[in-house]
């Protein structure tokens, strides 16, 4: 007797999303060959398939979108510390009392430190340099031209003047930009790359340099301070212009990336 | 002694942004399609995001962060959104009764050729005009399935339902949106007419 079913009406959409085994599949194909209803059938679940698929490509989320969500995480990192990193300290009955008072006092000034550099500025700044790097932050308006990325942060309407500069004399192109933001502030962003792959990212935002925490070293040059901080191979430079506050992040050297942020703030001066 | 910002770095948010951020177009998509309404699907992304980074320590690194995602944001949208929407999808019984009918009037080869534009071709707001047409249910399937390819189990564990009712939603989904395509075809001119079917 025979089992198989007149039509395998559920079974051409398995075989079509390649969940049947080569043996079944194989039956499949089979009875599709003999069977001009089930080839119709087959026929119109592919073009709806392909019509859905083509038609809603992956595009690059909306800047806001993206803002929206990291200002998010920028709240809650706030707020709640860095989720898994700091972890109340829980008094044990056995404990004496001086023992927990130091245990809370330990734990008080570790997270204290933690804190403080996990939702800092200049780790922030880090952070966008590396998904840069990595291609994980993408750029909404790609240029080589600086004026043209200046009137794009016009456009979108950046509640503080940006100054885009060329560095082509300096070896390095600009790549373009996007409204972005630096631990919870709105930022505008833009990269630069150097002739050998060195990457140089930099961040404008309305604030002052009070907010950063204290720097690896500070160095005046022509009028500002330079507060400059260390991320492995990664240099990180923040100054003041007015009520914005620049930060410079580069890969090309400590000493190249300061030089940088003191012939870029010369420039805005 | 690590450098304090290379241990920062290295802390979570860095592993959740690896993790995560790539997908944001995929998720903004696939939001924007259940809610209809960019502010809703960016109020969505934000949400999912935010609970997904709550609970990012439930995240077995090496499985499939997509699923995992995409679980969080149907559960947002379930939440907080669904209840407030009334369906203004058509019946999909009555799309899919109308598939055996189409199928028997004419070969959906046939169809396709005397197109004047390919499938693929289809702008966007055609096929998404056919898509909404559907319940949500049918077409968060769809969507998780034909357009992110999450599998059917991963796409069940999403939707919160047993795979053979994702199995079932699919298929449906696909007839009734073929039947939706034709009609939509028909009316813009795209194809021929619609064959008579009663």
């Amino acid at each position: 007797m025979n089992n198989e079913p007149v039509h395998p009406e559920s079974e051409i959409q398995e075989l079509l999303d390649g969940r049947l085994s080569a043996e079944r599949g194989a039956q499949i194909e089979k009875h599709l060959a003999e069977c001009e209803q089930c080839r119709r059938q087959r026929d119109a679940l592919v073009f709806a398939r392909e019509s859905l698929r083509a038609s809603l490509p992956a595009s690059p989320a909306p800047a806001d979108v993206v803002t929206g969500v990291e200002m998010a995480l920028d709240r809650e990192e706030r707020q709640t510390g860095s989720p898994g990193s700091v972890k109340p300290v829980v008094a044990r009955r056995r404990l004496g009392r001086a023992a927990i008072a130091a245990g809370l006092a330990a734990a008080l000034a570790l997270a204290f430190v933690l804190l403080r550099h996990e939702g800092s500025l200049p780790s922030a700044a880090a952070r966008d340099f590396a998904r840069v790097r990595s291609g994980r932050l993408a750029l909404a308006f790609p240029t080589e031209n600086a004026g043209e990325l200046g009137s794009y942060f016009v456009r979108e309407r950046l509640p503080f003047r940006t100054r885009v500069f060329d560095l082509a004399m300096m070896g390095y192109r600009l790549e373009g930009g996007r409204v972005h933001s630096l631990a919870g502030r709105q930022s505008a962003l833009f990269v630069y790359r150097g002739a050998d792959g060195q990457l140089l990212v930099c961040e404008m935002y309305e604030g002052t340099t009070k907010d950063l925490p204290r720097a690896l070293e500070t160095r005046q040059h022509n009028g500002f301070d330079f507060h400059i901080y260390k991320q492995g191979n990664r240099t990180i430079v923040f100054w003041q212009e007015g009520s914005v506050t620049c930060v410079l992040v580069g890969d090309g050297g400590p000493e190249q990336v300061i030089q940088l942020a003191f012939a870029k703030a010369m420039k805005a001066s | 002694m690590a450098d304090p910002f290379d241990q920062a770095f290295n802390h979570r948010r860095a592993r959740f942004e690896a993790e995560t951020l790539s997908l944001m177009p995929a998720v903004y998509r696939f939001a924007l399609r259940l809610t209809r309404r960019p502010e809703d699907a960016r109020d969505i992304v934000q949400d999912a995001y935010l609970r997904a980074f709550r609970t990012f320590g439930n995240f077995r690194p090496g499985t499939n962060a997509k699923a995992w995602l995409f679980t969080i944001v149907y559960s947002v949208f379930v939440n907080r959104w669904h209840k407030e929407q009334r369906e203004s999808g058509v019946s999909v019984e009555e799309l899919e009764n109308e598939f055996p009918r189409l199928l028997a009037a004419e070969a959906p080869a046939a169809f396709r050729e005397s197109l004047s534009t390919r499938p693929a071709d289809w702008a966007h707001a055609e096929v998404d005009a056919a898509l909404r047409r559907l319940p949500e249910a049918f077409r968060s399937a769809l969507l998780l399935v034909d357009v992110e390819e999450l599998t059917y189990e991963e796409a069940a564990a999403a939707l919160g339902c047993p795979v053979g009712t994702l199995r079932s939603r699919l298929f449906r989904a696909r007839k009734a949106l073929y039947v939706a395509l034709r009609e939509f075809a028909a009316r813009a001119g795209y194809g021929p007419p619609r064959p008579e079917t009663k």
